[in-house]
């Protein structure tokens, strides 16, 4: 059982049985434990505290009879931006209690000392100052190392119960009792030895934020700011030479929700208002769903993709450069709103199968037309293909005259004036499909509609062939 | 102007409404963008760009009708025709916006287009999954300007004013857009021209075969020009729109080809 510092204040402890804590206090408010629930809750407010510092890790502990969950940032280079690391913690603090959230604070050196006092130390705020953190770990009990239960058993077993007992000793004779683990996570804690962090947000290049006065809520505001982020992070771009693919637009709720607007871009840009734009066709299709709240109070902008950005010649007379550079920026409106995945383009794939035979790519990812349709031999095929290819009746048929007199197909019958074909295709027999062989006739009927009917086997098999219509010609 | 100063002279200080008015006013309507000669383009038979007010199709909003639900492919081909005109003088891509799941006869299929005479390559698809995005799609891609052509189908709902739009956005820019209506579609539009296409038998190659693919072409409406019918091939080697050697040089009266064929 976990409790809230309410019920501790009623006498209750954490992992009591439910029974005897129900007998003490009747009026016991109870819910069931739901740990994924519990991860997900952690991870959005990780998100949410990206308004503080972009590295931020949450992490979850089982240390019986807690669980202890928590969030561990990287304040480097972020304190400054708060007035201080007494105003960050602080600022930190003040935004969890907003939000309900009875929460410690420590600021260390070092993530394992962090971890260690914020986990068993009695401070609501502590900041450790720089180098301290040895004399501030010493009274732990060595669990708060983030060890495995079976080490800190056999710790306390010979009698080394703070992490102060363990520091002075030789670290050989450790590793050779208690393994690897116990050394490198006391290092870690110490600074001796490194520890990555490895951020829920990606790491990216090129970042912006900005931390509001007052919450807004109205989409000008909005795309007020975005122009005001994007423009920041503009110069940065444009002295590297590059321009952004992907961007994420990032909005802090005041209540602790958080609001994400991904953007991809078919070509590098670093033009804000070309960006600005975008994002605002991207505000309109989400906006209706969207619930504010009360508004958000930070914002961040982060270029998860930057790209060398192609020199541009400025265009002198020619026509022909002004409609390539246009075609991307029409394809980001046009995909900004319908998504880019819908914005395709063809392109051969090399396979004789008919419905096979071409693929459709996103046209964000290929600006240019690379098509090698002039190397596919033009073939008698279809405008249009049906999605799957539809039965067709075929009558007065003799095996002996492969093309049909007439057919009767979505109930119309036809009568086939001419005939072209056939045309066989084997199915890829690498690929080790029970596919029959078809053949392909175009047919004509009396009124000059054009159809590519198939007959899909042959006669000499054993089940009889079907005839099938899978495209019309204009 | 030398010559009209002693006339204002006499009229004391108020020029007089007379011959030099006149032909400034006439200057004016002369230099205004919309009487000027606009580039067009021909179809390529004498015949039909004869009835077309400008000599040829602008560079704005068409549309093609099948005449019956059956034709549906040949009104298609038709309308590809026609962007191939537009494609082949022009630069840049060919914009489609497409109806999410396909039409009724499929989805236009890449190598088809590829014998039909278009180059597939050039081709910018779109997924809607509402008219109202189609619309805005092909309204984005005309103002734009950097397309070729926009081609797509007439939503059933296309008003009035939705069809003014397009057909404004695409003067603005001189992109032509050719639009599929409906068969019983019969809202009005600020179209320029109207088609109505219905299939047609096309003539036997010399082996017996069939030959380039033929249509019933009827011009329905022009804006300020004439209207008409022809029997059309598309010759998909020379991309080009013929009337059939048989026929050549005749505007077949309604209901003789079925005759005929």
């Amino acid at each position: 059982m976990a409790v809230n510092g309410e019920a501790v204040r009623l006498g209750l402890n954490p992992g009591e049985l439910l029974a005897d804590a129900r007998a003490r206090v009747p009026l016991l408010e109870t819910g069931d434990a739901n740990s994924a629930k519990d991860l997900k809750a952690l991870e959005r407010l990780a998100r949410w505290c990206g308004r503080f510092s972009p590295y931020i890790a949450p992490w979850t502990e089982e240390r019986p009879p807690h669980v202890l969950h928590g969030l561990c940032l990287d304040s480097t280079g972020c304190a400054h931006l708060f007035g201080g690391e007494d105003a960050l913690a602080g600022a930190i603090l003040h935004a969890l209690q907003g939000l309900g959230l009875e929460a410690r604070l420590t600021l260390a050196d070092t993530i394992g000392a962090a971890h260690a006092l914020v986990s068993d130390g009695k401070d609501r705020c502590r900041i450790v100052p720089s180098g301290n953190e040895r004399n501030a770990i010493k009274p732990l009990p060595v669990a708060a190392l983030r060890l495995s239960p079976g080490i800190s058993i056999g710790l306390s077993r010979v009698g080394l119960k703070k992490i102060g007992d363990l520091i002075g000793l030789p670290r050989a004779s450790l590793t050779k009792r208690f393994g690897p683990e116990l050394v490198q996570r006391l290092e870690q804690a110490l600074g001796q030895a490194p520890e990555p962090l490895s951020p829920l947000l990606p790491q990216t290049p090129y970042r912006a934020r900005a931390v509001l006065a007052e919450p807004i809520s109205l989409q000008d505001h909005i795309l007020t700011l975005i122009e005001k982020l994007v423009g920041d992070v503009a110069p940065a771009l444009l002295r590297d030479g590059k321009g952004a693919r992907a961007l994420l637009f990032t909005l802090f709720r005041v209540d602790g929700e958080t609001a994400e607007i991904f953007l991809r871009m078919a070509e590098a840009t670093n033009d804000p208002k070309h960006i600005a734009r975008l994002f605002a066709l991207k505000l309109d299709a989400i906006s209706e769903g969207q619930d504010v709240g009360f508004g958000y109070e930070a914002a961040r902008l982060d270029v998860l993709t930057a790209e060398k950005l192609a020199a541009q010649q400025a265009d002198i007379g020619s026509d022909d450069k002004g409609h390539e550079a246009h075609l991307p920026l029409l394809i980001d409106k046009l995909g900004s709103r319908l998504g880019t995945e819908n914005i395709e383009r063809l392109y051969p794939y090399e396979s004789h199968i008919p419905e096979r035979a071409v693929s459709a790519r996103e046209a964000a990812l290929r600006t240019k037309a690379h098509t090698n349709w002039e190397s596919v031999p033009s073939l008698p095929r279809p405008l249009t293909l049906l999605q799957n290819a539809e039965p067709a009746e075929v009558m007065a048929l003799l095996p002996e005259a492969p093309p049909p007199r007439q057919f009767r197909w979505r109930g119309v019958l036809h009568m086939i004036n001419t005939a072209q074909g056939p045309e066989r295709i084997r199915p890829e027999w690498w690929h080790g499909e029970p596919a029959r062989t078809r053949d392909y006739y175009i047919v004509e009927d009396e009124k000059g509609r054009r159809f590519w009917l198939y007959r899909d086997g042959l006669y000499d098999e054993p089940a009889a062939p079907c005839w099938f219509v899978h495209g019309v010609f204009a | 102007m030398q010559g009209e100063t002693p006339d204002m002279a006499a009229a004391g200080e108020y020029p007089i409404p007379g011959k030099g008015l006149a032909l400034s006013l006439r200057d004016v309507v002369r230099a205004h963008p919309a009487v000027l000669p606009r580039a067009v383009l021909s179809t390529g038979i004498a015949d039909i760009d004869a009835r077309l007010p400008q000599g040829g199709l602008e560079l704005a909003l068409h549309e093609i009708a099948p005449a019956d639900h059956q034709s549906l492919p040949a009104a298609l081909g038709f309308l590809l025709a026609l962007t191939q005109l537009a494609a082949a003088k022009r630069k840049g891509a060919l914009f489609w916006p497409l109806k999410r799941g396909g039409s009724d006869f499929g989805r236009p299929y890449a190598p088809g287009l590829h014998y039909f005479g278009c180059e597939p390559g050039r081709f910018l698809f779109a997924c809607c999954a509402t008219a109202l995005d189609a619309q805005w799609a092909m309204e984005e891609a005309l103002r734009a300007g950097s397309v070729a052509a926009v081609l797509g189908e007439r939503m059933a709902k296309t008003s009035l004013t939705m069809s003014r739009r397009l057909q404004l956005a695409a003067e603005e820019t001189g992109t032509p857009i050719f639009l599929l209506r409906g068969v019983t579609d019969d809202t009005p539009s600020a179209a320029r021209t109207r088609w109505r296409i219905a299939a047609h038998p096309a003539a036997k190659d010399r082996f017996g075969l069939p030959g380039c693919a033929s249509w019933h072409v009827t011009l329905e409406r022009t804006r300020g020009g004439g209207t008409g019918e022809w029997i059309l091939e598309w010759n998909h080697d020379a991309l080009c729109l013929r009337l059939p050697s048989l026929l050549a040089g005749r505007t077949v009266p309604a209901g003789e080809e079925r005759k005929s064929a």
